[in-house]
């Protein structure tokens, strides 16, 4: 039996460099010896601004954690987006705010839902979380955005905040928040959407921005070390790049040759 | 299983679909003027038959995966035993003693899920990007000729990508070299942005034409019927409207 599939012996190589960059520096963090302080994110500081301003003008927040599940190849955006969801509910509840989240996977809605009261029981507010404000709005791109836009219409929702993997969906989205005049922000790592959030909203979260919301809202040691090996591993690509960059100029090519492996 | 002649209309209901997919059409853009009776009933239309389609297709995929398929329970391969449990462990959700069960099926999804997707992710988003950035031409010949020269194209990507990479740095301070390089990498990501906004604006404009085309050539035997239709539903959204502002 051949165990080695060509082809993909540069990407095992590469797998087994980052996944030991990450669990080092997870170790590292979790072991208490250096835990890194983690730059700011202008987009994650301001969904506190979001909800403080919902509660002022007393009209709800609209969240969606766009178009993905967990059964696909999103699900980290998804996961993600939940992350976020979980920190909006425990502001929400902590300032007495309504929160409508609306759904487009059923399959998450039950994580949604434990998220959110989760977040809720951290407020100290348990019996303030409503299950009837997660709306789920049909598992179709083009239904499901008309929903939410026909709902933060309805519901004149103060704050438009929107994480996750988002499609051809993304202006119409953050055409609902125009309409009400809500503070927007939203974050994707689909990078041919994100244009449209940079333009569409107060505040964007641009690719890995996102993943690194959990860390950052969380500044648990682990998932803070875990995104201190995600550095070490772009800072990684970057030595392998300029060392490639000047090989290749130098008509040497055995890096080329090791990477086409 | 669901025929797979699904959502076709027999012929004799074309004119059915006609008038409802012209009225549906223009009730929905109705929203841009302002929303009214009209837009929010073709919503709840729209999201109930999504969540019906959705509820349909699951159900349908379900049984044809694990259960009609070939080589599937029906024909005695009991192994498809695990995956039809392990969904149906989603249902303890819905009861308080049995809660923490529903939380296996989740863990296990999204468990395979990462385990699949991290070697697809690391050949697509990391080794790819890394040998394009290498192969990049930098030297040989034509490289530095004409106007602009392949080799300054080569240049500036490399200087783009690098520096974008450093944006996204979070456990470092941006302040320094760092500081600077990141923000190049902030003004390589915007110039990129504004590229790709313009060109996604221009897509997004023929989905609206593509609609507009659905009215200008719907016909039913020849008649364009759109064409009639079109004036009534404005007329219709105008009244609703009207009838909708004097209640208050």
């Amino acid at each position: 039996m051949n165990f080695i599939n060509e082809g993909l012996v540069a990407s095992f190589a590469m797998l087994v460099i980052v996944l030991a960059e990450i669990l080092i520096a997870l170790f590292i963090a979790r072991g208490g010896t250096h835990v890194p302080k983690i730059r700011k994110i202008a987009g994650l500081e301001a969904i506190e601004e979001a909800v403080g301003r919902a509660t002022e003008m007393g009209r709800p927040i609209t969240y969606t954690t766009g178009l993905g599940g967990i059964r696909d190849q999103y699900y980290y955006q998804t996961v993600a987006g939940l992350n976020i969801l979980g920190h909006t509910a425990e502001l929400a509840a902590k300032y007495g705010a309504k929160l409508l989240y609306f759904p487009y996977d059923p399959t998450i809605m039950p994580m949604a839902h434990e998220v959110m009261e989760q977040g809720y029981i951290r407020a100290g507010k348990q019996e303030a979380f409503n299950p009837e404000n997660i709306i789920y709005l049909g598992g179709d791109q083009f239904p499901w955005a008309f929903g939410v836009l026909g709902t933060t219409y309805r519901e004149q929702s103060a704050a438009n905040i929107h994480m996750g993997p988002f499609w051809a969906e993304s202006l119409i989205l953050a055409e609902a928040g125009f309409y009400t005049g809500a503070i927007q922000v939203m974050g994707t790592a689909n990078y041919h959407q994100i244009h449209f959030f940079v333009v569409a909203s107060d505040y964007a979260l641009i690719g890995e921005e996102l993943m690194a919301a959990g860390a950052y809202l969380s500044k648990d040691p682990t998932q803070i070390g875990s995104l201190w090996g995600a550095d070490f591993s772009k800072l990684t690509a970057i030595a392998i790049m300029l060392i490639g960059v000047i090989l290749t100029a130098a008509n040497v090519t055995a890096l080329n040759d090791f990477l086409a492996l | 299983m669901i025929p797979p002649n699904i959502g076709q209309l027999p012929p004799e209901l074309d004119l059915f679909a006609a008038i409802f997919g012209v009225f549906a059409t223009i009730f929905i853009y109705s929203f841009l003027w302002k929303e009214n009776p009209l837009s929010r009933a073709v919503e709840h239309l729209f999201v109930g038959l999504a969540a019906v389609f959705t509820l349909a297709f699951m159900y349908d995929a379900a049984l044809s995966q694990a259960v009609w398929g070939t080589n599937r329970l029906a024909e005695g391969n009991f192994i498809w035993i695990i995956p039809i449990l392990l969904s149906l462990m989603y249902f303890f959700f819905f009861s308080k003693k049995y809660f923490f069960l529903y939380r296996y099926p989740v863990s296990i999804v999204a468990g395979v899920m990462a385990g699949m997707m991290i070697c697809g992710m690391i050949q697509s988003n990391f080794l790819a990007q890394i040998q394009a950035t290498v192969e990049l031409p930098l030297v040989g010949a034509g490289v530095w000729e004409g106007w602009p020269p392949a080799g300054l194209n080569s240049i500036i990507m490399i200087i783009g990508i690098i520096t974008a990479l450093t944006f996204f740095f979070f456990t470092w301070e941006h302040t320094g070299a760092l500081g600077i390089s990141t923000r190049i990498g902030r003004y390589f990501l915007m110039a990129t942005f504004g590229s790709a906004y313009g060109g996604t604006v221009m897509a997004r404009m023929s989905l609206f034409i593509g609609r507009l085309r659905f009215l200008y050539e719907t016909s039913y035997q020849d008649w364009f019927w759109a064409w009639y239709l079109v004036p009534i539903a404005a007329i219709i959204v105008i009244l609703v409207a009207l009838w909708d502002r004097s209640k208050g």
